[in-house]
């Protein structure tokens, strides 16, 4: 086969396969390429929605994390030991239409104890897509629905992959409070933002698990722009001061206890990136031993880059 | 799976994310920095212009800025232009008579970026 006529019959194969499979996908293309209203990111209105560490927001963007870390010393394990556990994980969030964005995320872990052989190895690769379809400028309201899949067989045994796939179909939300009464104007800058979520095991012997998230945050750069500008120093401006609640209670299979943590911290919110760092305390002991720590730098691309990263269909 | 065939996955992954998001265009955001009148402030005097400054560049001719009382009847403003120095700034002339009381400026901006946003914020006037 000469130089020239390999590549031809690479481009033939290539078109005998999207001809056999792009059927099924002429319908979501056509949805794709309607004319969509809503813009991108985390905005509605006034009103900035951070990407926060546990719970996840209603944005979809283009958007890199990397790297999120986390540690914790985990419950007391059978050697009478609280294991030190590390994860440093990384998420690439790409909009591929004006209000629809696919994700994929790793992390690696690290599970050390004194005396005891460490545990490393990577999280099962999750892969998601979420779609934006309610936003209201005046009320600052975002609502978001979405499908993260854990796919089995791509992560460590140690660390939960069993082989098989959880699929976790998920409501996100965000409200800012910047309609409440002039009279109450310093509370405006608060928002809530939240996520409702069944993470359905493939493996029927392992439980489905609801997992309710909520944060509460106060947005500095909301004051400043919306409500009042104090003449506060410019690192202040730009501090969202945030709780996060993850939760989680199995649903079956006997596995019916309450699990999670409350996360206080901050994130610094810059016109492309966001740096973020909470403490962890666990709300039962089955959970965490003691207080960890989580932290994340987060890249908003298509802020940073923006001639190179659009959604590929639809308006802007 | 191996950590290697872990990691050919990723890097097969935002090789294809990079190709998919590889167009031309843009999609950044302007926010507001500061106004004049400033933001939640109270003025003694009427103010002649309102003025806007953005985190970022953005299209004049396709921005604006609304200026309406507490009962919610709109003041009449000029046409907004972008500053002719700084293309970040947005003016719009006050062209009609306040009279004391809350008053709420309303903008929407297209970034040269083409992206679009909005928001409003409130000032005083009282002499």
């Amino acid at each position: 086969m000469s130089i020239f006529s390999y590549p031809l019959s690479r481009v033939q194969k290539y078109k005998r396969l999207l001809e056999s499979h792009a059927l099924p996908f002429v319908p979501l293309a056509l949805f794709l390429l309607l004319p969509q209203p809503a813009h991108a990111h985390a905005i509605a209105g006034n009103r900035v929605f951070p990407a926060t560490l546990e719970v996840d927001d209603p944005s979809v963007a283009t958007e890199l994390t990397l790297p999120a870390v986390s540690w914790g010393r985990g419950p007391l394990d059978d050697t009478g030991n609280f294991p030190n556990t590390t994860n440093i994980g990384a998420e690439f969030d790409l909009l591929v239409a004006p209000n629809l964005a696919i994700g994929i995320s790793d992390g690696w872990n690290s599970q050390t104890a004194k005396g005891e052989r460490g545990v490393y190895g990577f999280d099962s690769i999750s892969v998601s897509g979420k779609y934006l379809f309610y936003e209201n400028d005046d009320r600052e309201i975002l609502m978001s629905a979405g499908l993260v899949v854990d796919i089995g067989g791509t992560g460590a045994s140690g660390f939960g992959d069993d082989g098989t796939s959880t699929f976790t179909p998920t409501l996100y939300f965000g409200k800012g409070m910047g309609d409440l009464p002039d009279s109450m104007a310093l509370l405006k800058p608060f928002a809530v933002t939240g996520t409702l979520g069944v993470a359905i095991a493939q493996n029927r012997s392992n439980p489905n698990v609801f997992q309710p998230g909520f944060t509460l945050q106060y947005s500095m750069p909301y004051l400043k722009s919306a409500v009042k500008d104090y003449d506060l120093p410019d690192f202040i401006n730009h501090l969202v001061p945030v709780v996060e609640v993850p939760l989680s209670v199995g649903l079956n299979n006997g596995a019916h206890t309450w699990g999670g943590t409350i996360d206080p911290g901050v994130i610094y919110l810059a016109r492309t990136w966001e740096f973020a760092v909470e403490a962890t305390l666990p709300l039962t002991a089955g959970d965490q031993h003691g207080v960890g720590v989580a932290g994340e730098f987060h890249v908003f691309l298509d802020d940073l880059v923006p001639a190179f990263f659009q959604p590929l269909t639809g308006g802007i | 799976m191996s950590k290697t065939t872990t990691l050919r996955v990723i890097s097969h992954a935002i090789a294809v994310a990079i190709l998919f998001g590889s167009c031309t265009g843009a999609v950044a955001h302007a926010f507001l920095d500061n106004a004049t009148p400033k933001v939640g402030s109270v003025v003694t005097t009427p103010p002649k212009t309102i003025r806007i400054q953005f985190t970022q560049r953005i299209e004049g001719a396709f921005s604006h800025i609304h200026l309406f009382a507490a009962g919610g009847q709109e003041i009449a403003t000029g046409p907004a232009a972008a500053d002719a120095s700084d293309q970040a700034v947005l003016t719009a002339p006050i062209t009609g008579t306040l009279a004391p009381g809350h008053y709420e400026v309303r903008w929407d901006v297209l970034s040269v970026d083409t992206h679009h946003t909005n928001g409003h914020f409130p000032f005083s006037y009282q002499p």
